[in-house]
């Protein structure tokens, strides 16, 4: 079975992308437009992987990645955090697993998925 | 408030220190001033016991109590907004006291006539030219008036008041000084003022332009972002074959977007380390490690030119050194970069050495087509590449790269200098100071 992933950002055309590098690197994904949305998600499942945009509508990215480390459901899920917010990027770097700053290219993100892959599927 | 922040106050607000970078004119009124209310301080006391002792010096008295009052009226008239009012009074008055004086003391014959200059200068600086104008038609009435009342006999011609005439005069001229006294006050306040409003618009404006170079930054890497990732998500066939001269294009959209990421980076950076935003993270790191990832990021550069990288002397440091790795990369990235960008073909060495055992140093010299004498005074300065236009259409770039670089190595406390002869190249040295970690050292 594939591992699951959440790509949660906003810009559509960025999704594409982000949704492309990692099904190319074997993950199945579901693409989340807006932050309450997301939050509603992560309480049903638990994902392996999660691409997380900083300045998202309703529910920013910072309140998410808050949420997944306060979880004990969730402690295994893998977060790269994707945004064009430096500052903002650096305050969460150590809750990432990994900060990638906008632009983040189609091949750099495929690898850091696949780097992160549990061991079975990669 | 305090007894002693209250006569602070007083003395600030009565006395105006005489203050660097105020223009010279200024000061010696200032200094004038202080001297001017030392001579108030010390004889005040004595105004106003002498008339205990001296009966006759009732007159000094009256004189210095109206001083005061002219005084406390035109600091209370002009902080309330009536400046205008309080000078058509403080005119009229000068005039009245002029009259005053000419008519107890021989009318037209009183050399007293000479105090309607006084009222009209002090018209004119008050009021502006109208103001001038209808004080000398005032002063001219009354002169015709005085002679008139002199020649029918109704206007006494000897000296008959010597002490009301003394009163007049003297009020006159104290009310003349109280008034520069008060108005080069003012003045100082009003530049204190501007001063103060001008910091608060400086403030305002450098912090509207992080504001706007942050939002500009964020807005436009989120669509660089769409961009290069399309763009790369094309060429690495994601959405199906792409054909050679697709695949061409779609590497020119590539390195154009990442070219424009780069600007974006160095205008970003460079408007944190105007702001002083930009702190530095001191870890131990290999130099080695720091040298692949600097050839590597400007690995696509040079193979677009017949260019080789030396480096040398890497084996002198230790395998750990103290310093913030990324800015590092930066630092040298930047400078290597610069060399590439105006070197055709040949060598680019990068030497490594160490001049004392408290600091290293990179040395990186290229073969490229070098620089005036004149242009390397302004080479670390921001923008400079823009310009020269002919240079910059040819080899492209804003000019931020070595500026970037100078202020991140002076940030570290090290030095950046540069030596070059037009068409043989150009060498930047590199001073850092050597830090080991703490486990060597110990």
């Amino acid at each position: 079975m594939k591992p699951f992933a959440f790509v949660i950002e906003d810009t559509e055309d960025l999704s594409i992308v982000f949704r492309r590098a990692l099904e190319v690197a074997q993950y199945d994904v579901e693409v989340i437009e807006d932050g309450g949305v997301a939050m509603e998600r992560l309480a049903q499942v638990a994902p392996h992987l999660v691409v997380l945009d900083l300045h998202l509508p309703t529910v920013p990215g910072d309140v998410i990645l808050d949420y997944i480390r306060s979880q004990a459901r969730l402690k295994e899920v893998q977060v790269i955090v994707a945004t064009a917010d430096s500052a903002f990027a650096e305050a969460l770097m150590e809750d990432a697993t990994l900060t990638l700053l906008k632009p983040v290219s189609f091949s750099q993100l495929k690898e850091m998925a696949l780097r992160l892959a549990p061991a079975q599927a990669a | 408030m305090s007894w002693k922040a209250a006569f602070q106050r007083y003395r600030q607000w009565i006395a105006p220190p005489v203050i660097e970078g105020f223009p010279a004119q200024t000061r010696a009124v200032a200094l004038l001033n202080r001297l001017l209310l030392m001579f108030i301080y010390v004889f005040a006391p004595l105004l106003f016991i002498g008339p205990f002792i001296f009966p006759v010096w009732y007159a000094a008295h009256l004189v210095f109590g109206l001083l005061v009052c002219v005084w406390l009226l035109a600091r209370y008239l002009t902080v309330k907004g009536y400046f205008y009012q309080f000078s058509v009074a403080f005119v009229a008055l000068l005039w009245l006291l002029a009259t005053g004086a000419i008519h107890v003391n021989g009318g037209l014959y009183s050399a007293h006539t000479f105090s309607y200059a006084t009222v009209i200068i002090v018209a004119g600086m008050l009021l502006g030219g109208r103001g001038g104008l209808i004080a000398t038609f005032f002063s001219i009435f009354s002169l015709f008036l005085s002679w008139y009342l002199a020649t029918i006999g109704r206007l006494p011609v000897e000296r008959n008041h010597p002490l009301l005439e003394e009163l007049f005069v003297t009020s006159s001229n104290l009310m003349v000084v109280a008034l520069f006294q008060y108005m080069s006050w003012r003045s100082y306040e009003d530049a204190l003022d501007m001063e103060h409003d001008l910091a608060q618009k400086a403030i305002a404006a450098d912090k509207y332009k992080t504001d706007l170079v942050a939002r500009v930054n964020h807005e436009l890497r989120t669509p660089l972002g769409a961009i290069i990732g399309l763009a790369d998500m094309l060429k690495e066939g994601a959405a199906g074959e792409v054909s050679e001269e697709q695949a061409l294009i779609l590497q020119k959209i590539a390195y154009n977007g990442e070219y424009l990421h780069r600007l974006v980076n160095d205008l970003l950076k460079q408007s944190h380390l105007a702001a002083g935003k930009l702190s530095l993270k001191y870890v131990a790191f290999s130099p080695l490690e720091l040298a692949r990832r600097v050839s590597a990021s400007l690995e696509t550069h040079v193979r677009k030119k017949e260019l080789q990288i030396v480096t040398a002397g890497l084996n002198l440091l230790p395998d750990k050194i103290m310093g913030d790795p990324a800015r590092l990369e930066e630092v040298f990235a930047n400078i290597i970069m610069n060399a590439v960008k105006f070197t055709e073909r040949g060598v680019i060495q990068v030497a490594v050495s160490l001049p004392d055992e408290r600091h290293w140093r990179v040395d990186i010299s290229d073969t490229g087509i070098g620089m005036p004498p004149e242009v390397l005074d302004s080479i670390f300065e921001p923008f400079r590449q823009v310009g020269n236009t002919t240079v910059d259409r040819k080899f492209g770039g804003v000019g931020l790269g070595l500026s970037i670089a100078q202020q991140l190595v002076e940030l570290m406390d090290g030095e950046i200098t540069v030596a070059s002869q037009v068409g043989k190249g150009s060498m930047f040295t590199v001073t850092l100071p050597l830090i080991k970690p703490a486990e060597e050292a110990t």
